[in-house]
């Protein structure tokens, strides 16, 4: 399946990039999508377990994934 | 309903707009908050802030917030917006609403949508300084154009990008009560004295802390009024400069002889363990008749001002839940915050009915049965879900009583998982981190205070393992330390 991952804030800094498109075996859930930005430059930046939301909604790290699903990857909020 | 201004927008904010989104002949009373862009945040000097938000998810997430405002409070309408872009000092970045027919639904409803949205909708700032570096301001990751750029400041940040800014630090693990929740009747092996951390060494943990982000010190025990010279301490704890919230948990025995010491040593407030206003019943669950009055001990405190005054009552079935309503009165006439607390049948008490055949999870009172029991003694004042006071909310849902003076919370560990908002961490006695109540997982930074090594190394260690949920959401019940050895 591909997803689109989206990136916000420091950790769009960090990667160096706002989105991206990922190619994943069936049966992926958020955490996969997790490993494997942490496994790209600069993705110390980005914390082991962080905030996720799946098609605009929040999601645990486990959340199964469907092909065309996009995944945001979320900073601690800091709005106000 | 109507929730017609709901977004994260690029234009400035139009507060005539928000005005007439929620005006209605019925409508008395609006409260309005206005978050503003000011020049300074920890000492820097700030020009500018850059929101960035998630757009289509943040408006969605505030259309939610909206409608459980209005939802909450009926007869509210909501409105809210969120500035995106660059904005300079003085300029407004989110502007919420809330009409009612009355004013206080309309405070506590405007308030409910701002504190929502600060914690849920995904928005983000970045903070640009006069010597020209910028940084987000989650604290992770600091990406400078000037002198500063690439610098990291990992600060008090967990695995899950939790702010860290509040610990609780037991100053004690003795206690002059024996609570059948908390310990066994013939007390717990004592931490020996040469183990606990000295005043100087809790000084030293809070002064490093703070550097990196602490701001809020809760001190708790066994019981914190039991510790020589704590008056002293608090002074030098407040001395630091650094903490914006310096409070205390007690049972209160000690209360009515050291509030204005304490308070004028710089305690900001205290939280009350008061199970039962029945000085026999009191007794029974705390094993000790101590001829304490609970309503005597409050008074002092609120006389010194350490306010706002919390009560914490273990909601015990069979054993005071008959006594919700005469607690939950206390709060139409007196400011007080009392917050009844799910039975957590774990450690101590677990092992104890568990040996004698009971089941611990019998003695468990639900939230949503706390709560009726408590709408009863409203004497015809309607308890609606409301804001709780200034400081210190925690993880308790709070209500009031329609014109009460103080609200009634319910803390709901074993209903609902309040871990992810959990910002705190503790410090036992003899100076262990913990990271969660419930976790396993404790470093030694006594040993490091006293080989003279920097803490923020273990201190980050132990963060990058707080779990994101406790064991208590597992079910797993036993083996778990008793609530006196880990500062409750």
């Amino acid at each position: 399946m591909r997803v689109t991952v989206l990136l916000f804030a420091s950790y769009a800094d960090a990667l160096g990039t706002r989105s991206l498109a990922l190619d994943l075996p069936g049966g992926a859930h958020t955490g996969d999508v997790v490993a494997a930005l942490r496994v790209r430059p600069g993705a110390e930046g980005v914390p082991p377990q962080p905030l996720v939301a799946v098609n605009e909604r929040y999601a645990h790290l486990g959340h199964a994934l469907h092909d065309g699903d996009v995944v945001a990857v979320l900073p601690p909020v800091a709005g106000g | 309903v109507s929730t017609a201004v709901t977004r994260v927008a690029a234009e400035p904010v139009d507060l005539a707009a928000l005005v007439a989104a929620v005006a209605h002949p019925g409508a008395g009373a609006m409260a309005t908050f206005v978050g503003v862009v000011r020049d300074v945040n920890e000492g820097a000097a700030v020009t500018g802030i850059e929101y960035e938000a998630y757009a289509p998810m943040a408006d969605r997430e505030l259309g939610a917030i909206l409608a459980e405002a209005e939802s909450r409070w009926p007869g509210a309408r909501t409105a809210a917006v969120h500035r995106t872009g660059f904005l300079s000092v003085g300029e407004a970045s989110v502007a919420v609403i809330a009409s009612s027919p009355h004013r206080a639904p309309a405070f506590e409803a405007c308030r409910y949508v701002v504190e929502e949205l600060k914690r849920r909708v995904p928005v983000w700032k970045c903070e640009h300084y006069a010597d020209g570096r910028r940084a987000w301001v989650d604290g992770r990751v600091s990406l400078g154009q000037g002198p500063g750029r690439g610098f990291v400041t990992a600060g008090l940040t967990d695995a899950f990008g939790r702010r860290v800014e509040y610990l609780r630090v037991s100053l004690t693990d003795r206690c002059n009560y024996r609570c059948v929740y908390c310990m066994p009747a013939a007390g717990l092996p004592w931490i020996p004295r040469r183990d606990v951390l000295t005043d100087d060494e809790v000084v030293e943990v809070v002064r490093q802390l703070a550097g990196l982000g602490l701001r809020r010190v809760r001190l708790t025990g066994g019981e914190p009024t039991l510790r020589p010279g704590l008056v002293a301490l608090v002074a030098r704890l407040r001395g630091l400069g650094a903490l914006e919230d310096l409070s205390l948990s007690t049972n209160g025995v000690r209360l009515a002889d050291q509030a204005a010491a304490l308070a004028a040593a710089g305690l900001d407030r205290v939280n009350v363990s008061v199970d039962s206003l029945d000085r026999a019943r009191a007794a029974t669950i705390a094993r000790r008749d101590l001829g304490f009055d609970p309503v005597e001990a409050l008074d002092a405190a609120d006389a010194a001002g350490l306010g706002p005054i919390k009560l914490n009552v273990v909601v015990m079935r069979g054993v005071n839940d008959d006594e919700v309503p005469a607690l939950a009165a206390c709060t139409l006439d007196r400011p007080w915050h009392v917050r009844f607390i799910e039975l957590m049948p774990v450690g101590e008490l677990a092992e104890s009915l568990a040996a004698e055949g009971a089941r611990p999870e019998a003695m468990v009172v639900p939230a949503a049965e706390i709560l009726a029991r408590a709408s009863a003694a409203g004497g015809g004042r309607v308890l609606r879900p409301a804001v709780g006071p200034a400081r210190g909310n925690g993880p308790a849902a709070y209500h009031r009583f329609d014109g009460a003076r103080g609200t009634v919370g319910v803390i709901t560990p074993m209903s609902h998982t309040y871990c992810g908002s959990c910002n705190r961490v503790r410090l036992t006695a003899d100076g262990r981190l913990r990271p969660c109540l419930y976790g396993e997982g404790e470093v030694d930074l006594r040993s490091a205070l006293r080989a003279g090594e920097p803490l923020a190394p273990l201190v980050a260690g132990a963060l990058a393992d707080k779990p994101r949920e406790h064991l208590l959401l597992q079910r797993r019940t036993g083996g778990l330390r008793a609530l006196s050895q880990v500062g409750g």
